[in-house]
């Protein structure tokens, strides 16, 4: 891993670590050709694939994610931080890059996007807390408005992660048949 | 061979696990995802609810503070600029009527609608809807009683062109421009977003379903069901004793007479639109007797239909019904007032709510100038002045429920006998849907007298005069623009329910008081106990608008009323008894003991009074006590509080130690006298705790135990059954020794840190019932009787909802201020949320101008034609 890039991106080292590790059974057998194939070169898995995008490219696309789901939140798209997850997820698994990876970049573009557009309302002098506050009370919970803006980014937080959990699970049963 | 077969199970058994986890993935995605998009049971839809970009969070948007704008209203007439004031009190420029109410209107529903929502479902039965099963019984009783029939039958006979019909058209037209501008932003209040239940068009039916709804807080009372246990426990010569019709002790009538018997005006049984068409349900059984076999509701007891109501009652919320006393209004002119014109005064009493009852405009049209006290949910001003006169209300509090006990037969199910025959109950149904909970079926089952509102031993129908379709809006409006008292009092002949004090003065120095209304007569009977159902103690209509309370210009140039009896003992009619449900006079008395000890009054002496805390009673029965004490033995505590009630000014101030032990001690010699009673005689007070539990918050027994305490010390209630002998000095001394033991327990052993406000506080309750939106509780002053009142026990939610004083200084000048505990904006997070508390806890009013002379923060809406 270089400086340049930050937590969660793998080198290309470490993918291929992680193919085999995924791929290959722990105690193979003299392997069909097609498998061996499959984890090691041609088709859709081959290595020039599973080295992904750099660094730069991936957090651009975990920004833009970000802004689709603050842009999606603004149309009552409130199932974006899931849609997110699930590309992120499908994605990491092509990449063939960790889960912790898909879920740091969903965890970022969700809380980023649910949290840019409330970080605008207090800016613009929208008074966000007292409002989760109200909130709250309402709700029967603590009157904090602290507790509805952690609710507000715990609930874009869990669909990122079932987005993962969708995507790379999914993407596993390709991957496996292929 | 064998490791080949090994691996391919292996990778069976991966390929299977593979598809269980992605399985349960995509289960349990499909479940949360569902969950947070339907929500489940009263969980609400949480993906919505909480989208930052939307949701609950659009609420913030509204909370910011306004902005001028311009905004296009379908079916405005003409350009209608609405100007803001630094506390969000609007002055409203229009130029008709029917603009003027559509601003209004617009203007409720900008401010107030989740208040306007509640209301309407309060009132039509539909609370469960959002609030789940805890709204059903709301629901079943507002069904029962027929708020939403009598609004209906209103509206379809009110003449379309009348100024009532065309206010409420306009008014339902504002509500419903703002709700279409809510449509289409999405920017709705979070409680609607919370529930994803969002509200439907306004409708003239809602108005009036929300004005039926506070006639019913301010006159339906249960008072017959609890005579009636009281006449089964305590035997009717003892109630009619501790409980009688002419209250005992001295009080200020504002009419004093003479009077005239002029008669009864009809009010036919078909006019109150929730009771059964007297000749149109067929008679079954016509005959002239109903004999003994036919007849089993007559063997049940009375006080078990009684008890059983009651306690149905009890779990609803604290507004359906008559609670508390209510209001203060006075006026003086001629030599009282320093300008030598008139001064008008008027707090009304209610629960103190956040957002309040009460919305605060400023409202000018050509022939409308008025500014006062709004209701939220109806058109024009109900507390204010125009440019001529001024006016503000309280609580007549006659008897206006008048409970049946019908006569039925098992034999018979669904039928009654009346008037010779058995007839066919009609009925209806209504299905109430539950907020998570399945829909709850109702059938209303009605007689000729009204709804029956218990079948539990005995058949029970109510006759409320809420019931009856009245346009008073009409009355109302035709006030707001009225120049003078024949004018004024002109409008109100159409006011009828529910009954109110209309207290007056104008600048032209007049001052006068109209109680209008319905005040029901009956045939015969006592309609202070449940009446029978037979046909012989029917409604036979109300008294003459002519003869009811009045007052203008007495000779000692005051008036006041405070929810007293506001007649004497030789007026010709019954218009109710001591315990339904007039005030103990306490108020009104120390009212005119100021008004009368002052001459050339001006405003601050009118605010002054409006915040006087003095106890009337304490101040005659402190004395008597002291003397009672002058022979007994005091420990060094007990000789210590009684140093408090000596250097006690009769002030129920926060910081007064007196006020604590005076309150606890009255508090305690009423339990002396009276719980003897109601433990021999077993009164079932469990069946109505508020109403029959020995406390202060029943008048009746305030004025039994002053006149006996003052005047009859050797009554016989002091020698209660099993007991010795007893006086007005052993039962004082008795309550004194328990007082001090209470309080030093409560509060520690020195009296002097024994401050009113440890035990007493007062709270603006949030109407949505959350406590964290609530103001307070906070240590406060006064009492249940003292003019500034806190009522409802020790910690208030009840009290003066709007304070305004208006000073004349000429025909058509005026200076005019109020306050009101809460603020123009119901959104919590709102700067205008509770704007005006501090101000009103203080005692301060603000100033309250017409639209002409508003003082403009500039901020101004400009409302123009649409299309």
């Amino acid at each position: 891993m270089t400086n340049a890039e930050p937590r969660g991106v793998t080198t290309d080292a470490e993918r291929r670590a992680e193919t085999v590790t995924t791929e290959v059974p722990a105690d193979p057998p003299a392997a069909p050709t097609a498998v061996v194939e499959t984890a090691t070169g041609s088709g859709p898995h081959s290595d020039r694939d599973t080295r992904g995008p750099g660094a730069r490219t991936v957090w651009a696309t975990v920004f833009g994610a970000a802004v689709t789901v603050a842009l999606a939140a603004a149309v009552q798209g409130w199932f974006a931080p899931f849609v997110v997850g699930l590309v992120f997820g499908t994605l990491t698994a092509r990449w063939r890059v960790r889960a912790r990876a898909g879920v740091l970049y969903a965890t970022v573009a969700a809380l980023g996007g649910w949290a840019t557009p409330l970080a605008w309302r207090a800016l613009f002098g929208e008074p966000v807390v007292a409002t989760g506050r109200t909130v709250a009370a309402l709700a029967g919970l603590p009157p904090s408005g602290w507790v509805v803006i952690g609710a507000t980014l715990l609930i874009a937080l869990i669909q990122a992660l079932l987005g993962v959990w969708v995507g790379r699970t999914v993407s596993s049963l390709f991957t496996a048949r292929g | 061979m064998e490791t080949t077969e090994r691996w391919i199970v292996n990778r069976g058994l991966r390929t299977v696990r593979r598809c269980l986890h992605t399985a349960a993935a995509v289960i349990v995605s499909m479940i949360v995802l569902g969950t947070l998009a339907l929500g489940s049971g009263t969980v609400p839809a949480l993906g919505s609810a909480l989208s930052p970009g939307g949701g609950v969070w659009s609420s913030a948007a509204d909370a910011k503070g306004i902005t001028s704008k311009t905004v296009r209203l379908p079916g405005m007439g003409s350009r209608t600029t609405v100007s803001f004031d630094s506390a969000g009190v609007p002055a409203v420029h229009a130029s008709s009527d029917a603009d003027l109410y559509q601003a209004q209107g617009y203007l409720h529903a900008t401010f107030r609608l989740t208040q306007l929502d509640l209301e309407r479902r309060t009132a039509k039965g539909r609370l469960a809807e959002i609030q789940g099963p805890a709204g059903v019984k709301s629901d079943t009783f507002e069904l029962q009683t027929g708020l939403l029939r009598t609004a209906r039958s209103a509206w379809s006979a009110m003449p379309k062109d009348g100024p009532d019909a065309k206010a409420l058209v306009a008014y339902s037209r504002g509500v419903n421009a703002r709700l279409a501008e809510l449509r289409e932003s999405g920017n709705w209040p979070a409680l609607f977003t919370l529930t994803g239940l969002y509200p439907q068009d306004w409708t003239p039916v809602d108005t009036l379903a929300v004005q039926s709804l506070v006639t019913q807080n301010l006159n339906y009372s249960i008072s017959p069901l609890v005579y009636e246990l009281l006449r089964q426990s305590l035997g009717k010569k003892r109630t009619m004793e501790f409980f009688p019709v002419i209250p005992a002790n001295e009080q200020s009538p504002y009419d004093p007479g003479p009077y005239r018997d002029l008669g009864v005006s009809p009010l036919p049984a078909t006019d109150n639109v929730n009771a059964a068409v007297p000749d149109g349900g067929a008679a079954r059984t016509p005959t002239t007797h109903a004999s003994s076999a036919d007849v089993d509701s007559m063997n049940a007891p009375a006080s078990s239909a009684a008890g059983t109501l009651l306690e149905r009652m009890k779990q609803l919320p604290a507004t359906s019904m008559f609670s508390y006393p209510d209001s203060n209004a006075w006026a003086a002119n001629g030599p009282k007032t320093a300008g030598g014109t008139a001064m008008l005064a008027g707090d009304p009493h209610l629960a103190t709510t956040l957002p309040s009852f009460w919305y605060q405009i400023a409202l000018s049209a050509p022939g409308t100038e008025a500014s006062g006290a709004s209701l939220v949910g109806v058109p024009g001003i109900l507390v204010g002045r125009n440019q001529s006169i001024s006016w503000s209300l309280t609580n007549v509090q006659n008897q206006s429920t008048l409970f049946y006990s019908e006569k039925t037969s098992s034999a018979r199910p669904n039928q009654y006998f009346w008037n010779g025959s058995w007839r066919d109950m009609e009925q209806e149904r209504y299905t109430i849907p539950v907020r998570g909970g399945s829909p709850v079926r109702l059938t209303v089952d009605r007689t000729v007298h009204g709804p029956v509102m218990t079948r539990a031993g005995q058949t029970v129908s109510v006759t409320w005069m809420g019931n009856y379709p009245s346009r008073s809006l009409k009355a109302m409006l035709a006030m707001n623009k009225a120049q003078n008292f024949r004018e004024f009092r002109t409008a109100l002949a159409d006011w009828h329910s529910p009954t109110l004090n209309f207290a007056y003065a104008d600048g032209r120095g007049n001052i006068g008081i109209v109680a209008a209304g319905h005040f029901p007569v009956v045939k015969a009977g006592e309609p202070w106990f449940p009446l029978s159902g037979t046909g012989e103690n029917d409604l036979v209509g109300t008294i003459p608008y002519a003869a009811t309370p009045q007052a203008y210009n007495p000779p000692g140039h005051i008036l006041a009323t405070a929810n007293q009896r506001p007649v004497g003992p030789s007026y010709p009619y019954y218009i109710g008894t001591s315990y339904n449900a007039y005030d103990t006079g306490y108020r009104a008395n120390r009212i005119y003991q100021y008004l009368e000890s002052h001459d050339r009054m001006t405003a601050a002496d009118f605010t002054a009074l409006q915040n006087d805390v003095e106890d009337y009673l304490a101040r005659k029965i402190v004395p008597r006590l002291e003397s009672a004490l002058e022979s007994a033995s005091l420990d060094a505590r007990q000789r210590r509080a009684l140093d408090q009630l000596a250097n006690w000014d009769y002030r129920m101030t926060e910081s007064s130690t007196g006020a604590t032990v005076w309150w606890t001690f009255w508090t305690n010699y009423l339990s002396a006298v009276f719980q003897p009673w109601w433990d021999a005689k077993k009164v079932p007070v469990d069946k109505a705790e508020e109403d029959l539990t020995v406390s202060p918050l029943i008048p009746s027994l305030n004025e039994d135990l002053e006149v006996w305490t003052l005047r009859d010390p050797d009554n016989a209630a002091f020698s209660p059954p099993g007991r010795p002998a007893g006086d007005a000095d052993s039962a004082m001394r008795a309550a004194f020794t328990r007082t001090v033991s209470e309080l030093g327990s409560e509060l520690g052993d020195d009296p002097a840190s024994w401050r009113w406000g440890r035990v007493h506080t007062r709270e603006i309750a949030a109407l949505s019932g959350a406590s964290a939106l609530s103001y307070g509780p906070k240590p406060a002053e006064g009492n249940h009787w003292t003019v500034n009142a806190a009522e409802g026990g020790m910690n208030s939610s009840f009290g003066p909802s709007w304070r305004m004083v208006v000073t004349w200084t000429g025909r058509n000048r005026a200076t005019a201020s109020a306050i009101y505990p809460g603020g123009q904006n119901e959104n919590p997070a709102s700067p205008w949320y509770e704007t005006f508390i501090a101000d009103w806890w203080a005692g301060r009013l603000r100033p309250m101008p017409l639209a002409n002379a508003s003082r403009s923060s500039g901020v101004v809406w400009t409302l123009q034609p649409k299309g």
